[in-house]
């Protein structure tokens, strides 16, 4: 029988609600939400925006460029310098000539040739093309007047957008490095797939899909460069910048999504710090690599390496991997399975699967159950709430418990668990026991080794 | 949650329509649970900024989720299990990692006054004021509609100590509105 006050809030349940959502709550939602969705429609064109002015400007002077080379049908590839991506004040980062940081970059062609080396053309719509160059690198000299440059960039029509007051070009598909042994990557929010290889150069793709690909009669406004990258020796940075829903026509909902896939030489040391968007990096050999993703998955597949990785939002899985492994885990699932190394692991909310590991083990969890599968190493584990459970383990054994039930079969090595509350259960185990429990069952089947026991239920 | 209980078609129309990038059926779905899961957290959490955070990462974590939901999948139900799993862990945070649900003797089921006269705001009140463990459990029963036996799942309690915490949590109310009423 309900009491009065069940009943009076069972009357009135509704109006115990009162609170609202503050409206930035489906913002934030929305464009997280909308980025994640974005994924699921490919485009292949690898681009990245310069700005310029008007479309219709861009159109002017890509026409009046149409001169050189129309009959050639086959892809360019010429190396030139380091390309520059101008920011949106028109800074010129800088000019690098040295031929050890060439870049070839391969590009279909259709309507329009220019000199590359930069990806930054100032509006100035009456200018002819040597103007323009001349005025924004002065001190460079380019073949400009010759039928046929040495130095050769195609463009499509296409490719101009808007920006504000400006024009730009997009620079396109697999940019290629050569001697690069470092690679940091500082995004805001891009999907990010890498994949070593044996090649010892670094190939770019960068996917940058805009509303203006998907309708080519909407006018967009972007706000800033999408992509930078920077050479430094052997190491190559490169930072990819978010841009926020920036749409002229009303109502226009479309999605910007950004991809960067890298094939990179196996032994490059590695850096990559995500926003939103996932991450997955597979068949690296290196000292080190730190992975830092706040919002989305990552997936970590035959590395050989000492890692660092930190998981704030999304599930993390290693897989076929060896060396160090040191893991902030935040609210996803931590799945690791066959790899050879010791691994500390701490996580706050969200389940712990580990199996197949040669090497100790030293988790902590506050929320989220605990799995351990063949482990041949010693294994210590702290959990604040949720199940632990060990199978088939050799090592040795150590478990602090607040809450939750603990559950262990086959282990060889000794066991020492010491829990508030939760039952425990003990399958088959040959090692030395030791359990202390305040609260819960214990049940022991089949062990072999030394006994110590302080348990309130002993079965 | 008696959003859940609504027809199933409806709720799995709106769940296929997530699943195919629909951004209409991602606002509709939030519009029609973000109430009284924020109202859930804050119980949880006493303040509403946390409880807009809750709000949040819970459905940008259940929305990421959604492929995982088949037609006949209780959407709602998992996303209350999110809010209520975050609202936890923020107030264990927020506690140095320990909410204090403490294994009590049961005691019975208490009697209320005849005289006694509930007002919203009033029972509101009195629920803040409780201490965390009978606060969750008490929002988690009252509520929320759980039984002893799903909160102690949840909580990774026993039985014994939900009840036990709902009748002391039960018993502080009654005694706050008394308080009050005297106060005034």
């Amino acid at each position: 029988m309900k009491s009065n006050l069940e009943t009076f809030v069972k009357e009135n349940r509704d109006a115990f609600d009162t609170l609202e959502p503050t409206s930035t709550v489906w913002n934030s939602i929305n464009s997280r939400i909308t980025r994640k969705n974005g994924a699921a429609s490919k485009i292949s064109w690898l681009k990245t925006f310069v700005f310029g002015a008007s479309i219709v400007t861009g159109i002017i002077i890509v026409t009046n460029f149409t001169t050189n080379n129309k009959d050639e049908k086959s892809k360019i590839n010429k190396n030139v310098d380091t390309i520059l991506i101008n920011s949106e004040t028109q800074e010129e980062k800088s000019v690098q000539k040295n031929d050890n940081n060439k870049v070839a970059i391969n590009i279909p062609v259709s309507s329009v040739n220019i000199v590359p080396d930069f990806m930054f053309i100032p509006e100035n719509k009456t200018e002819n093309l040597k103007t323009i160059f001349s005025q924004v690198y002065p001190n460079l000299e380019y073949p400009i007047e010759e039928k046929k440059p040495a130095k050769t960039l195609t463009i499509n029509q296409s490719d101009i957008c808007q920006c504000g007051n400006k024009f730009g070009i997009f620079i396109l598909n697999d940019t290629i490095f050569n001697g690069i042994k470092e690679i940091e990557i500082c995004s805001f929010n891009a999907d990010i797939n890498i994949i070593g290889g044996e090649d010892e150069k670094t190939y770019l793709d960068f996917e940058y899909i805009s509303p203006a690909e998907k309708n080519k009669k909407k006018i967009v406004k972007i706000e800033q460069n999408k992509i930078f990258y920077e050479i430094l020796g052997s190491k190559l940075t490169i930072s990819v910048k978010s841009g926020e829903k920036t749409y002229i026509n009303k109502g226009f909902n479309s999605i910007k999504q950004m991809k960067l896939d890298l094939r990179i030489p196996v032994s490059s040391l590695l850096s990559i710090r995500n926003g939103n968007g996932d991450i997955s990096v597979k068949n690296i050999i290196n000292s080190q690599s730190l992975i830092d993703n706040s919002n989305g998955d990552i997936k970590l597949s035959d590395l050989n390496s000492d890692l660092q990785v930190q998981a704030r939002m999304g599930d993390l899985e290693i897989i076929h991997s060896q060396g160090k492994l040191n893991i902030e885990g935040g609210l996803g699932t931590i799945s690791i399975f066959d790899f050879t190394g010791n691994i500390i692991s701490n996580s706050s909310n969200g389940d712990t699967k580990i199996s197949t590991i040669k090497g100790n083990l030293s988790i902590n969890s506050s929320l989220g159950d605990q799995e351990f599968k063949s482990i041949s190493g010693n294994t210590s584990t702290h959990s604040t709430s949720g199940d632990i459970n060990f199978y088939d383990c050799n090592g040795n054994i150590e478990v602090e418990s607040s809450l939750g039930d603990q559950f262990f079969q086959n282990i060889k090595g000794n066991l020492k668990s010491n829990s508030n509350s939760g039952d425990l259960k003990i399958l088959n185990m040959i090692g030395d026991l030791d359990l202390s429990t305040e609260l819960g069952n214990t049940n022991i089947e089949e062990q072999k080794g030394n006994l110590s026991i302080k348990s309130s239920s002993y079965v | 949650m008696k959003l859940i209980t609504k027809p199933k078609i409806i709720e799995d129309s709106i769940i296929n329509r997530c699943k195919k990038g629909d951004n209409i059926a991602f606002e509709e779905i939030y519009n029609k649970y973000k109430k009284a899961m924020l109202n859930l957290s804050y119980r949880f959490l006493n303040r509403t900024e946390d409880a807009n955070d809750v709000l949040q990462e819970s459905f940008i974590k259940a929305f990421q989720n959604i492929s995982n939901f088949e037609n006949e999948a209780a959407f709602g139900s998992w996303l209350k299990r999110v809010v209520i799993n975050h609202s936890i862990d923020i107030l264990k945070k927020k506690k140095n990692n320990s909410i204090s649900i403490d294994q009590l003797e049961i005691i019975e089921e208490i009697e209320e006054p005849n005289d006694i006269k509930y007002d919203i705001e009033t029972v509101k009140k009195c629920i803040q004021e409780l201490p965390d463990g009978y606060r969750i459990v008490l929002t988690l029963y009252l509520f929320e509609d759980y039984s002893h036996k799903e909160i102690a799942n949840t909580l990774n309690i026993s039985e014994s100590t939900s009840k036990s915490q709902y009748n002391r949590a039960k018993k502080k109310i009654i005694q706050l509105i008394q308080d009050k009423k005297l106060d005034i």
